[in-house]
């Protein structure tokens, strides 16, 4: 699905889209990476529909959420899409992803590659990057996750005294900050 | 300030272990009512987030032979806290009938009006109500499952009761019934 050069199809492999982000840079990129993107097919498809004689391939599609670094990420991501994101068979291969996903970026990277891949409804990348901040966060503090996505505790104090108290095990062997 | 809708952190929460759900339910109201959904259960088991564990039963009741029950698949009993499990089954005789997303259905062994669900993790019991059906049950079997369309658990019975005829010849009965939990 990825392997745009052995596409039998020419037209629909040399055909490029033109993205605009936030901050007004421009990204010409492989129709079919762009096609990755829901959201993107979704406007590309409207427009076609719309007119394709007056404008053609030569649209511009806006995506105001995306900041330029961010779909640079992403759009690099989309080129070397990993072959699965399915479960891995062993521990050893699980390992492997994990350090995979860790090299991907730091916590706060993850948040905008999230925002942005879900804004653009990009199915794998925001599989990957879940999957990279639920490895980052699985073993924080309660304070830091707090921290981290600004949040403030509602519960009363001694309800979640209590609370820890009963599931006291649920709250051992956490990672510094 | 990080601001995500909330199906974004259910998928991100849907990857996470249980003990860290369990942690996090302190978060926040928010996070908890994320994580308290029954969905998210069905979800995360779905993911196998965590590596599959046997665990076994071994209980006995008063004056009788001991009665083994065996639970595979219950990934999600990976961090609970076994003697609990344990404990519970002991005293209360109980017989395992069926598991799902890491609930235990369990009946008890001569009492056909006692059927409960169990939360090993939560350490919480939840009794169902009894069969309307007459309680002259003969054999039972029960089958639970989650209905992830619903968001329902369910839970079915089968029963075989013997009705005494006029001429004083045994007559079966089939009958089922299903429970249904949960809101759709």
């Amino acid at each position: 699905m990825s392997n745009t050069s052995e596409n039998p199809n020419p037209s629909s492999s040399s055909a490029k889209i033109t993205l605009k982000t936030s901050d007004n840079e421009l990204f010409e990129v492989e129709e079919a990476v762009a096609m990755k993107f829901c959201t993107v097919k979704q406007y590309f498809e409207d427009e076609k529909d719309n007119d394709v004689a007056a404008r053609g391939s030569s649209t511009v599609i806006p995506l105001p959420n995306v900041h330029s670094a961010v779909l640079a990420r992403l759009i690099s991501y989309c080129k070397k899409l990993p072959q699965s994101n399915a479960v891995a068979d062993n521990h050893e291969e699980e390992e492997t992803k994990k350090k995979e996903r860790k090299q991907y970026g730091t916590p706060g990277d993850l948040v905008d590659l999230i925002s942005a891949a879900n804004y653009l409804d990009f199915k794998e990348g925001l599989e990957f990057f879940n999957q990279a901040l639920a490895d980052h966060i699985q073993n924080k503090s309660v304070e830091y996750v707090r921290k981290f996505f600004g949040i403030k505790g509602d519960f009363e104090p001694h309800e979640e005294e209590k609370y820890r108290e009963e599931y006291a095990w649920a709250f051992e062997g956490v990672d510094e900050d | 300030m990080v601001k995500f809708p909330s199906d974004v952190l259910f998928e991100i929460f849907s990857r996470l272990p249980i003990k860290s759900l369990l942690k996090f339910r302190s978060v926040s109201q928010q996070w908890r009512n994320i994580i308290d959904d029954p969905y998210l259960a069905y979800m995360h088991h779905s993911r196998c987030v965590e590596e599959p564990k046997i665990l076994l039963l071994d209980h006995h009741t008063q004056n009788e032979k001991p009665i083994d029950a065996k639970v595979t698949n219950v990934g999600v009993f990976l961090n609970a806290d076994l003697n609990l499990v344990a404990k519970f089954t002991k005293s209360m005789t109980c017989y395992l009938e069926d598991c799902c997303n890491g609930l235990l259905c369990l009946s008890k062994s001569y009492d056909d009006r006692f059927l409960v669900l169990f939360n090993p993790l939560r350490q919480q019991v939840l009794p169902l109500p009894p069969s309307s059906a007459s309680p002259k049950l003969g054999s039972r079997k029960y089958g639970f499952w989650f209905d992830h369309q619903k968001n329902t658990y369910n839970i079915v019975v089968v029963a075989v009761f013997l009705r005494e005829s006029v001429d004083e010849k045994p007559c079966y009965k089939l009958g089922a019934e299903v429970y249904t939990l949960g809101t759709s």
